[in-house]
């Protein structure tokens, strides 16, 4: 039984094969024949200029789009892209969207309740119907409900468009100190945030991805894709 | 093939290594007994009164022509036979290995080499005409002995070391040295598909140099060849061609797929380990360099560029 649950433990969190993705109407390929492995506890850097495929491979990380070609492995539990705020009923309340989201993960309303509403101090708009709110007040239920529940491995895309400079500084602390050991994919154009937090990346540039292993090296090319 | 005469110093032989190592000593012994001479293998230089270097009656086999110009001798001959063995002769003599062997034995046969300019060299090439005995310093016969070198193990190697058996290096033709001969990046080798084709993906950086074998005073004109694909050709890349110390540069951004050219030259002032480079010098996603060797050649001083001559 010990070995079987070391093996369990040596597994990939995640593995994602030939992975390919042509949008419907598109002749040519975002991104094709991409490979790579997550481990448990790993953190991924998702790089590579505006238009490239980067929040378009968060997306079918997520779940929320559908892979053209390839497979994508998830061996540990996933959260959505953070701060994607795709998935609420607009004409509903953000209270009756919090209560949606604890019945589809099977998490108890009251708590995730308290936990959303600790963070996104939101406090009475939870009551109006989130089509009313403010791009910044959704992006903040999408984030506080992205930590209110709990996952393996958290998809990011973006981290600073979320707020105003206290709040971010807040997002970060929760994800990255709260949440030190689990797994992160992040998608971002903040180099900083990058080295400081991630330990390889993944570049994607012109429909071709590589891994790179450094993610000093991964900066420093990613820097000269930026300024070519 | 006679030297100068000189007095009250003794006489040197450099005799560079070679798979007849062994058959010339024992042939130069023999000879130098004849005519009176106590023979004597000096592997490096004495500070010592008594090493015997101002004794007229002594002469000093060497294999490093660096030491018997530093003892001031009466007279120096150097002898350079199968110059394309003289690796291996210099691992089994040193018990070293490739390419340390490769750099020690170039920079011997270059010193050797350069001592045509005021002293004796008898070469691979006057060897291979198999003259019956050589007259040294006007009272010594050498009977050659017959040669037991067999093709060499490296092919690479052998093509390189091939400058050595003429001693007229201004008329010889450009010799290749193989891709083989140079030290790669470890990572953009590490999966290489065929030898000398690497991915550029990574951070600026060296991705070919070597191969340091030593080469003769003068200006030395090296033809680098390397290919590109289409996203490596959009990237720029820096060659580097003279010493360890000093160089010259050219930056060449290719702009198309394909294999180019690029022609150097360097004036070397004395006989040293030559180096070139290849270097991305900017950060690089995709790309594939197919790096094809390169071909040295002597050519004349006038044709040195006015920089490195200032």
């Amino acid at each position: 039984m010990a070995a079987v649950m070391e093996d369990i433990a040596a597994l990939p969190g995640l593995r994602v094969q030939n992975l390919g993705k042509t949008y419907f109407g598109e002749t040519k390929p975002l991104f094709t024949g991409l490979n790579f492995e997550l481990a448990r506890g790993g953190r991924l850097a998702i790089l590579g200029r505006n238009g490239q495929g980067k929040s378009t491979l968060i997306k079918m990380l997520g779940g929320v789009l559908p892979e053209t070609e390839g497979r994508i492995q998830w061996l540990m539990s996933s959260s959505w892209p953070i701060g994607f705020g795709g998935g609420f009923q607009g004409s509903l309340s953000g209270l009756d969207n919090i209560k949606f989201i604890s019945r589809i993960y099977d998490r108890p309303y009251a708590e995730t309740l308290e936990r959303v509403d600790d963070f996104a101090e939101l406090g009475s708009s939870l009551k109006l119907p989130v089509k009313h709110y403010s791009s910044g007040m959704r992006a903040r239920l999408a984030f506080g409900l992205s930590l209110a529940i709990e996952f393996d491995c958290y998809l990011i895309d973006e981290l600073v468009a979320v707020g105003d400079a206290r709040f971010q500084q807040k997002c970060q602390a929760e994800l990255f100190e709260r949440r030190a050991h689990r797994s992160f994919m992040m998608a971002s154009h903040d180099t900083h945030l990058i080295a400081r937090h991630c330990d390889r990346a993944l570049i994607i540039e012109s429909g071709k991805a590589k891994i790179f292993e450094e993610i000093d090296e991964a900066v420093e090319v990613y820097t000269w894709l930026r300024a070519a | 093939m006679v030297a100068r005469f000189g007095n009250g110093r003794a006489r040197w032989i450099v005799l560079t290594p070679s798979a007849d190592d062994e058959g010339w000593r024992r042939e130069i012994a023999r000879a130098g007994a004849a005519a009176g001479l106590k023979t004597q293998v000096e592997r490096a230089f004495s500070e010592d009164a008594g090493a015997g270097y101002d004794d007229p009656r002594r002469l000093f086999i060497t294999e490093d022509a660096a030491i018997a110009l530093a003892a001031r001798p009466s007279s120096v001959v150097a002898i350079m036979p199968e110059p394309e063995t003289a690796p291996d002769a210099v691992a089994e003599a040193h018990n070293t290995y490739a390419p340390h062997s490769v750099w020690h034995a170039s920079i011997l046969l270059a010193r050797a080499a350069q001592l045509a300019e005021e002293h004796a060299v008898i070469t691979a090439k006057d060897l291979a005409r198999r003259p019956t005995m050589l007259r040294l310093f006007g009272d010594m016969e050498i009977i050659p002995p017959a040669s037991i070198a067999e093709a060499s193990r490296q092919p690479a190697v052998a093509a390189a070391f091939a400058i050595y058996r003429n001693g007229d290096l201004a008329d010889a033709s450009a010799i290749p040295w193989s891709e083989k001969l140079f030290v790669y990046d470890e990572r953009a080798s590490r999966d290489w598909p065929e030898w000398g084709v690497m991915d550029t993906t990574g951070r600026p950086r060296m991705l070919v140099w070597g191969p340091y074998v030593a080469l003769p005073p003068g200006v030395w004109r090296a033809v680098m060849r390397f290919g590109v694909d289409e996203a490596g050709a959009r990237r720029q890349y820096r060659i580097d061609w003279g010493t360890r110390t000093a160089c010259v540069s050219e930056y060449v951004t290719p702009g198309q797929s394909g294999t180019y050219e690029i022609t150097l030259d360097w004036l070397f002032e004395e006989a040293d380990a030559a180096e070139m480079r290849l270097i991305l010098t900017e950060g690089s996603f995709m790309g594939t360099v197919m790096f094809q060797g390169m071909s040295v050649q002597r050519v004349p001083r006038t044709l040195i560029s006015s920089d490195q001559a200032a």
